[in-house]
């Protein structure tokens, strides 16, 4: 997870069944990008919080809110999702991108936070940049011109 | 993780028999000497796995198979685009300046030459270790490097930080090509394979 205020510019590579989350507070613009790896913690004393969907989102939120950071202002962005390989259905990690994905929107829904643009699924692999400045969220995908949202 | 060096030892001569079996594969398809180099061994966590590797917005090409049975993890064969018209060139008489050039035809026959090297391998590893391992039907993906190698991370995700590696760089008459295969062990089947194997080697 990273947090940036006021200017420049925040990144996270090459997201495919990965979900990176951005958060933006305009008013202050207080910019933090999350990029989550699994849907959920499954113990509680799990270091890497940032890694799972539940942890991770309750986290950033910490902090955020530390920075001056108010829910009710956020813009949140979502992208990646993806599936990269098509694998057999016992695989542990058949359609962990939808599984992501549906986690990922059951949190912000718990933590009362609407998400403003998302680019998900299919099977493409997406980088997110998100300004600080403005709060826009490029997205990068091979093949096709950058998407702004 | 701890890992002495003896075990590392013995996990780089399994994947260097295990990957010399794999070139021989490759060598008798394409008619051509294939060597592959002597197999580095690391335990990196996700960020540095990327780097270890390149670019991860970088386009490539990969051909991944799921173990199961004794020995539970992935393979992950890595093909760039030189290795890439080393292989369709003579199979089927045509050359890619970009991946979006790989036609369905093309696709499957990478698909089943990565199949033929990770079941070589595997293969090796199951006779050397005398263990039972189950190799899936192979799944092709050209996507950016960075979201191929978080597939086994992600499998990996709830029991370590670290994935260990075995790479190996392919070497088609004497040209050093740009591409590598992985393999992505879950920690029970390394203690499995390490116990099996260092044992017998004392």
């Amino acid at each position: 997870m990273k947090l940036l205020e006021k200017e420049g510019s925040l990144i996270t590579y090459a997201l495919g069944s990965c979900i990176g989350i951005s958060f933006y507070d305009p008013q202050i613009k207080l910019a933090s990008l999350l990029h989550i790896l699994l849907p959920e913690a499954q113990n509680l004393s799990e270091t890497q919080v940032y890694k799972f969907a539940d942890t991770g989102i309750r986290k950033t939120l910490k902090e955020l809110q530390l920075k001056g950071g108010n829910k009710r202002r956020y813009l949140c962005k979502l992208a990646g999702g993806a599936e990269m390989f098509k694998l057999s259905g016992n695989s542990p990690v058949a359609n962990i991108g939808q599984r992501n994905l549906e986690s990922v929107c059951h949190i912000l829904r718990q933590e009362g936070i609407y998400i403003a643009a998302q680019e998900v699924g299919g099977n493409i692999a997406r980088t997110m940049i998100l300004e600080a400045e403005t709060g826009v969220v490029r997205i990068r995908t091979h093949g096709v011109d950058e998407i702004l949202i | 993780m701890d890992i002495n060096e003896k075990t590392l030892d013995v996990i780089k001569e399994v994947g260097s028999i295990g990957t010399s079996h794999g070139a021989t594969a490759v060598s008798s398809l394409l008619q051509q000497e294939v060597k592959i180099s002597l197999p580095d061994v690391c335990f990196l966590d996700f960020n540095e796995a990327l780097q270890a590797i390149g670019d991860p917005e970088e386009e490539i090409l990969c051909v991944l198979s799921e173990l199961s049975g004794d020995f539970e993890g992935m393979m992950l064969f890595l093909m760039r685009k030189d290795l890439i018209n080393q292989i369709i060139g003579p199979m089927l008489g045509r050359e890619i300046s970009n991946y979006e050039e790989l036609d369905d035809l093309s696709l499957s026959a990478l698909t089943e030459v990565g199949n033929i090297v990770i079941s070589a391998y595997i293969n090796a590893l199951a006779g050397l270790s005398q263990m039972d391992i189950g190799v899936s039907v192979p799944a092709i993906s050209r996507e950016m490097l960075g979201a191929i190698l978080s597939v086994p991370m992600t499998m990996l995700g709830y029991e370590m930080d670290q994935i260990m590696m075995v790479s190996g760089t392919f070497i088609i008459e004497g040209t050093v090509l740009d591409s590598s295969f992985i393999m992505v062990p879950d920690a029970k089947s390394l203690v499995k394979l390490t116990n099996q194997l260092v044992s017998s080697y004392e």
